[in-house]
């Protein structure tokens, strides 16, 4: 009976981790067609540009929270975009730095009454200033509510029917509007559009815009930007094409406005709160039956900061798993809904199956391998089974994210970085992943017990930047 | 079903896993021979421009510049660069590029390359013909715009468009209702090479045979009609529909094409009981309004919508006709506290404009 039970197990935790994988190559597959598809129809563009009195003009929303130190660099490179309308609006949600004298001394920024359209309830707004420098930038100076708070009381203040959230130490691609408004523009149902996020740790930035990408020289970031390949070329780009991608980052991405306020803007209280709307504006949209896309932008066009210590990057990856729980829990009628289509079939189990309850289950196979051995009932040839299953997968799986890459975008051209990358997806299997997992399952925890919304702070080095 | 530890499933995982590190392997070579390529493709590029980018730029003062032979790996390379040049060029100053084009055969092999099956390689054969006004390749270039899905298609209407303004338009206009997926801001550049004259009688009748789901997209293309017939199209459909959707944009489209003679038209929609036709009206009032109008304008400060009373603030502080005690006047005392505000927000916004 227990040889039974124990049997059934192990074949339980092998085949979760199959399924999982094929799942993951499955995606992989469909970013090979799409990203081709894309290259094929971008490579052509420049043949047929678009008139640009049509295109939509944007309100960028830049929440700040204590940035000090990279709030200037941010909106001088934001104010350089390429694009034909636009206006940057930088919310400073009470910061307890420099953040807003640093904003009134180097914009010149002068207070004006503002008649405030509240379409989102936001905390008390302590003022609005306009630059003399800039006409088309502007500062809501605000008491803190949190980052969700913000974002919502920069899109009541938006004028522009699309805006983009932009993380206040983000580097944009100069022409990275025109390129994520693209969709919009090609498609009038999209209601979003996220952008792909790389790392800039180790690049040369030059008044705030990426000048030439190169890899960082510690271990923990480089093997970062192997997972960013990874969650940005297949993880987003294989739910697109059936329209269930359920994550946009929070450094770029953008939205219809009106669409985000009617499915009532940005949660406060939330962790994740970017990819909480998402989830939401699926739910809204379905629940509405009315067609619409989600879509994905895979060109590198948005550069962030990745964390370089183990203490910071766990406090990322904990808050990363509460905001994923919270998202997919407050949104849980989705799942299997009868009008959740191919989001609420496919999407919404996949990150419930293998994302949220993913780590407990890694967890679990762990103990039960080592505790099982303890008592004699595993034989040390089952736990190297699965951990050689799990070193093939991985490896196979970060090496054809790395094809894509270099087939698609190459951002990382020298053949000495990619064969450091392929080290690194070989490396990232002893230590580095099952670390990940733990931080992961805290995270889990930490939602248990009720996680507190509020700023992902983050100890910024900010190194590559260059005046 | 057989344990995770037996021989036949050890043996299996053992295969699975060397296939695997092996394919990875195998993928890290294939990933070094792209490079490989690509590094050289971009090194042969880079030296192609250095030499044909300059060879281009003279062309256009004169046409008889020296040059190398063109080695058959940068024809493409050739067409793509030229394309650019073209388009950023006007009238008699494309000769001297047309001329180069054909000198070194580009025109022949332009048409070679419409026939092939790489849709990259037909979109700037299409794109490189109609720069090159090829007369010759109408049929072709008329087949793939109108059967072409994705930018294919478009490039080769912008081709029709380029070899024949007027001829063209009975072909492309109809194009532009049925192609849904072709995004206005294309169809807008494509409008600009067509003759306008031309143009009008196909839109105006693309749009009083439109379905109402249909208008507001065509009504955009008003700016590219004769403004005489965008007025009485305009005139026609507000007469006729009452949706939302379509009042707004043909109020957008009298604040672009209309005149004093309009603004009656415009009055009517000041009180709509949608606001986005409300805020389609005022704008137009901010272009159209005289010195008498403004006591609408005043009433619209008070409007429930936020948008509504923003724009109208905007027309009042615009307006020539307005001076700066009546703007302080409604600034202070516009018995709405709502207008008050919006006069502050909209003049302060205005001031720092000027300085």
């Amino acid at each position: 009976m227990l040889h039974t039970v124990l049997t059934i197990i192990q074949w339980f935790f092998l085949l979760y981790m199959l399924i999982l994988n094929m799942c993951y190559l499955l995606l992989n597959l469909i970013s090979f067609i799409s990203i081709s598809r894309y290259l094929r129809d971008h490579r052509l563009d420049e043949f047929l540009q678009s008139f640009s009195d049509f295109e939509p003009p944007i309100s960028v929303l830049v929440p700040a929270f204590n940035e000090e130190t990279t709030v200037e660099a941010t909106v001088r490179s934001l104010m350089q975009l390429s694009y034909s309308e636009f206006e940057v609006i930088v919310i400073n949600d009470g910061s307890s730095d420099r953040t807003m004298s640093i904003l009134l001394d180097k914009f010149k920024l002068v207070q004006i009454p503002e008649a405030y359209q509240v379409r989102l309830p936001v905390k008390p707004i302590r003022g609005f200033y306009k630059s003399a420098m800039f006409p088309n930038l502007r500062v809501i100076d605000k008491e803190n509510g949190g980052k969700a708070d913000a974002l919502n009381a920069g899109i009541n203040a938006s004028r522009y029917p699309l805006f983009c959230g932009v993380d206040a130490d983000s580097i944009l691609e100069r022409n990275s509007l025109k390129r994520v408004v693209a969709p919009f523009l090609e498609n009038p149902i999209t209601v979003a559009a996220g952008g792909t996020v790389r790392i800039v740790n180790g690049s040369r930035v030059v008044n705030g815009f990426l000048e030439l990408a190169g890899l960082p020289g510690k271990l923990l970031v480089r093997l970062q930007i192997v997972e960013y390949l990874r969650a940005f070329l297949f993880g987003r780009l294989g739910w697109t094409p059936i329209n269930a991608m359920l994550i946009i980052s929070g450094a770029f991405g953008v939205f219809r406005r009106e669409m985000v306020i009617q499915a009532g803007g940005y949660t406060v209280g939330t962790i994740g709160e970017d990819m909480e709307l998402v989830v939401r504006l699926h739910k809204y949209m379905r629940m509405k039956k009315e067609p619409y896309r989600i879509t994905f932008v895979p060109d590198p066009i948005c550069w962030t900061e990745a964390p370089e210590s183990l203490k910071v990057l766990r406090k990322q990856r904990v808050r990363w798993q509460v905001g994923l729980l919270q998202s997919l829990v407050k949104n849980r009628s989705l799942c299997f809904n009868r009008r959740g289509g191919t989001v609420g079939w496919l999407a919404f189990p996949f990150m419930i199956l293998f994302e949220a309850m993913g780590p407990i289950i890694e967890i679990l196979g762990y103990i039960f391998c080592i505790v099982g051995f303890i008592l004699g009932v595993v034989t040390p040839t089952v736990f190297v089974l699965f951990f050689l299953l799990s070193v093939g997968f991985g490896v196979f799986i970060s090496v054809t994210a790395l094809l894509l890459e270099v087939i698609s975008f190459h951002i990382y051209a020298k053949p000495k970085q990619i064969f450091m990358l392929f080290l690194c997806s070989l490396f990232e299997n002893f230590g580095y992943r099952q670390l990940v997992t733990l931080w992961r399952m805290e995270g889990i925890w930490n939602w248990l017990r009720g996680g507190k919304a509020q700023w992902g702070e983050m100890t910024r080095t900010a190194d590559w930047q260059q005046k | 079903m057989g344990e995770p530890g037996s021989e036949a499933v050890i043996n299996l995982v053992i295969w699975a896993f060397l296939a695997m590190i092996v394919t990875s392997l195998l993928l890290l070579l294939l990933i070094i021979i792209i490079r490989v390529v690509q590094t050289v493709r971009d090194n042969q590029n880079r030296r192609f421009m250095e030499v044909w980018r300059p060879i281009m730029a003279a062309s256009i003062e004169d046409s008889m510049v020296d040059r190398p032979p063109l080695l058959k790996f940068n024809y493409l390379n050739f067409l793509m660069q030229w394309n650019l040049f073209m388009d950023s060029l006007r009238g008699q100053s494309r000769k001297g590029l047309i001329m180069l084009a054909r000198e070194t055969g580009m025109d022949k092999l332009a048409v070679k390359l419409l026939d092939r099956r790489s849709e990259f390689e037909r979109t700037v054969a299409a794109m490189s013909l109609g720069n090159l006004g090829e007369i010759s390749q109408w049929d072709k270039l008329r087949v793939m715009a109108e059967n072409h899905i994705g930018i294919s298609g478009q490039v080769a209407a912008r081709a029709l468009a380029r070899i024949d303004p007027v001829g063209s338009v009975p072909i492309l206009v109809p194009l532009f209702i049925q192609r849904k997926e072709w995004p206005a801001s294309r169809v807008a550049l494509i409008l600009k090479d067509m003759e306008p004259n031309a143009v009008s009688i196909h839109i105006a009748a693309a749009i009083f045979t439109a379905e109402t789901e249909q208008l507001p997209r065509l009504l955009r293309l008003l700016p590219f009609m004769e403004r005489g017939i965008a007025l009485q199209v305009l005139g026609d459909i507000l007469a006729r529909h009452t949706e939302p959707e379509v009042l707004s944009a043909c109020l957008a489209g009298i604040k672009t094409v209309g005149d004093y003679q309009n603004i009656e038209l415009v009055k009517k929609y000041l009180d709509h009981e949608a606001w986005t036709v409300r805020v389609q009206a005022v704008n137009a009032m901010g272009i159209l309004a005289r010195s008498e109008d403004l006591p609408l304008l005043t009433d619209k400060l008070a409007d429930s919508n936020w948008w509504v009373r923003y724009r109208s603030a905007q027309a009042i502080c615009y307006a020539p006709f307005v001076t700066q005690d009546q703007l302080l006047e409604l600034r202070d005392n516009h018995p709405d506290r709502y207008a008050r505000n919006i006069m502050a927000q909209v003049m302060a916004e205005k001031q720092m404009a000027v300085k």
